[in-house]
């Protein structure tokens, strides 16, 4: 009988092919799977652009209505967390899902002309415009719902982004108020508290002066 | 005649020793300090793995800190700062997990199959070339632990214990090989 010995490189293998299987099974057949119907559709302000998120047709910037409308840009974009039209570009979330269901946000601009796409600020949340007309960002946090705070893999993540930071594995928000004509940064200020409910009444529905002041 | 069969602990080996067998009577194997250094980096390799194996099938483990995840984040700390970094740009480009895991235990077990066949040894002068591959173990070992002293881009957050056991299995596997080179 052949003699066996503990080889880690064979149990590697094992477990890579194992892996594979697994994730076969608990990822991909669940995506497969779900068949719960969703459709949302919302209209762009002062345009004939609306965001369409479905899984019964591709998801994306559509032109010319929910029905009857061609879809322009592909991807996965946001409106109820902020988008702004200014001239021939307009800003809005888009979102990235990963295979365990986190949750990652570009700000990106379209081009209503010519519908070209480009990335202006990666892992940022678009919030909208505050009173004077400034764009308002938070960048240097992941969503809550990512649990950050708890999940090493949002570290990990976070680590190799320019634009998230953490201090000691406690994420740093901050407020960016941008000028939507160049994405200049007027004004940033961190903020503990970016990601509650308490956004809107102190960015959204003030001036950047009146935040500059009560900032300090 | 004396009965070997006795002399031998385990049944199953008494059994075989009668039947003229030599099943679980394998001669012990010297293993140097280089060959533990890649054990115990395999072995970190699959600490992450661990984590997000059970996370695909229970995605509540995610809200709220439990053993897992500190076996992740000691199991990442004691990687090579480097190879962090590249799984951290692979996760943060596709975004997909199963992608960060298949890599981690890809380069595990790559590592595991060059770092073996180098350090026995290859070529007409097997000896000189496992002992310069010693030599660049040991630099690349002591490279890693100074740039873990410096808050530099290679960093990755995670906690401070998982920051010292990541130190400390780097200094061991750095104590390993260089006791190899002066044996």
């Amino acid at each position: 009988m052949q003699q066996t010995r503990f080889s880690m490189n064979a149990f590697l293998l094992v477990a890579v092919i194992f892996s594979a299987i697994s994730y076969f099974f608990t990822i991909f057949l669940t995506q497969m799977a779900d068949r719960t119907p969703v459709n949302a559709y919302a209209q762009v302000e002062g345009t004939d652009l609306g965001v369409l998120y479905s899984n019964l047709k591709p998801s994306g910037l559509y032109e010319g209505g929910e029905q009857t409308g061609t879809c322009r840009v592909e991807g996965i974009f946001g409106y109820d967390w902020g988008s702004a039209a200014e001239g021939t570009s307009l800003y809005l979330n888009e979102y990235r899902t990963s295979d365990f269901g986190l949750l990652f946000c570009d700000v990106v601009r379209i081009d209503t002309e010519t519908f070209a796409k480009e990335v202006v600020l990666e892992d940022t949340v678009l919030r909208g415009r505050c009173a004077s007309g400034e764009l308002v960002c938070i960048r240097g946090a992941l969503m809550p719902a990512d649990q950050p705070e708890t999940d090493p893999l949002c570290t990990l993540y976070s680590s190799a982004s320019p634009g998230l930071r953490s201090r000691g594995g406690e994420q740093v928000p901050e407020v960016c108020f941008l000028d939507p004509e160049n994405m200049e940064v007027l004004y940033s200020a961190e903020d503990p508290d970016a990601l509650t409910d308490l956004f809107g009444e102190r960015y959204l529905e003030r001036t950047l002066q009146e935040i500059r002041e009560d900032v300090g | 005649m004396r009965d070997e069969s006795k002399a031998l602990l385990h049944p199953v080996q008494r059994l075989c020793a009668r039947r003229g067998m030599t099943c679980g009577t394998s001669p012990r194997t010297r293993r140097t300090g280089a060959d533990v250094y890649v054990l115990l980096m395999q072995a970190a390799a699959l600490l992450p793995a661990v984590y997000m194996f059970i996370l695909s099938g229970y995605p509540a483990l995610a809200a709220r800190r439990n053993v897992f995840a500190f076996l992740f984040e000691a199991g990442l700390s004691a990687l090579p700062r480097a190879e962090v970094r590249l799984l951290a740009c692979l996760y943060r480009g596709t975004a997909r997990e199963t992608f960060l895991h298949m890599a981690m235990l890809i380069a595990a077990l790559l590592f595991g199959l060059i770092a073996g066949r180098l350090l026995h040894g290859y070529g007409p002068q097997a000896e000189r070339n496992a002992r310069l591959t010693r030599i660049a173990f040991a630099v690349l070992i002591a490279a890693d632990l100074l740039v873990r002293l410096q808050p530099f881009v290679l960093q990755v957050h995670f906690g401070a214990a998982a920051a010292v056991i990541g130190f400390a299995v780097r200094a061991v596997c750095l104590l390993l090989v260089l006791a190899d080179l002066s044996a």
